[in-house]
């Protein structure tokens, strides 16, 4: 029976790192990243993309917005808008859909604008989540390191 | 992505209505988010290639949840545990509002993804309508268990 889970474990763990490698070989063939687009920007100029990143400038008179994108290498985008950023400030975080028209600049279809404070209690909010799932869990459940296996503390509890 | 306090109560919530091993379904409903990770290689600035993106799909999250379920003795009944929960998870982050795209929810058959643009990661709200809900439900039980026991 333990040799049915063993082969189990290794067919259903090979069976996912098999598939998170295909999808990080192929996802910029059908989900490109935003570092894949801005690498290989002539072949996205004038087509439309998503990106995300933090407000490092803004002007309010030109509705421009100038973004760090949220991963490595953080380039800094400029985006051109129509929607209503007179509440933006420095450091909220934006998520961007629009057009690409330059290696630098963004053309807005749609902004979503996120208040530093709220996405910050995004995470402040999440934090007790934690203790309390494993709470819960080793309430209920204690490790018997003979057979590798979570036991029961308690019939039916 | 919505807040984890609010997937794990939704976790509990569903796990104590259906009568389910709610330990394990509340782990189950934070198994998506094991896609993470990925946060810990931004900081160490190593681009991952998006290779745990997959953990946020259901397959994925099925797949763990299987790892998972066989350190138990009943591998059937924890799966199915588990696997409510990873359920609740999909279900709430449906619903979450962004640009563009969604989950990718047949993933490898398509990467078409879905979303049904709701209510906003940042909502607060949620979160408080959820611990609500909670307590209304854990009173509930409480005050059900509490006339078993006089009756008997």
């Amino acid at each position: 029976m333990n040799h049915q889970r063993l082969l189990l474990g290794i067919i259903l763990f090979l069976l996912l790192i098999s598939l998170m490698s295909y999808y990080s070989l192929e996802h910029n063939n059908h989900d490109p990243d935003q570092r894949y687009i801005l690498e290989n920007f002539e072949a996205f100029n004038g087509t439309n993309v998503k990106m995300g990143g933090v407000v490092r400038s803004l002007d309010r008179t030109d509705k421009t917005i100038q973004i760090e994108l949220s991963n490595p290498p953080n380039y800094l985008i400029l985006i051109s808008t129509i929607e209503n950023i007179s509440t933006t400030q420095p450091g909220d975080i934006v998520e961007v859909y629009g057009t690409l028209t330059s290696r630098n600049h963004i053309e807005a279809e749609k902004l979503l604008i996120t208040e530093r404070w709220k996405d910050d209690l995004v995470y402040l909010r999440s934090l007790p989540a934690v203790p309390f799932a494993l709470y819960l869990f080793f309430r209920t459940y204690r490790f018997n390191t003979d057979t590798r296996r979570f036991e029961r503390r308690k019939p039916h509890g | 992505m919505a807040d984890w306090l609010t997937h794990t109560l939704i976790g509990w919530i569903t796990g104590k209505t259906m009568k389910q091993d709610i330990a394990l379904v509340v782990i189950g409903a934070l198994i998506p988010d094991l896609t993470k990770l990925t946060l810990l290689f931004t900081w160490l600035g190593v681009y991952d290639h998006q290779f745990f993106d997959p953990l946020h799909f259901p397959i994925g999250a099925f797949l763990v949840a299987g790892i998972i379920a066989l350190f138990f003795q009943d591998i059937r009944k924890a799966f199915l545990a588990l696997g409510i929960g990873v359920t609740t998870h999909f279900i709430l982050d449906f619903f979450l509002v962004h640009t563009h795209g969604g989950i990718t929810l047949l993933f490898p058959l398509s990467w078409e993804g879905w979303q049904i643009y709701w209510y906003r990661s940042d909502d607060y709200w949620v979160t408080i309508v959820v611990l609500i809900a909670t307590f209304l439900v854990y009173g509930i039980f409480w005050y059900h268990e509490r006339g078993k026991t006089n009756e008997s």
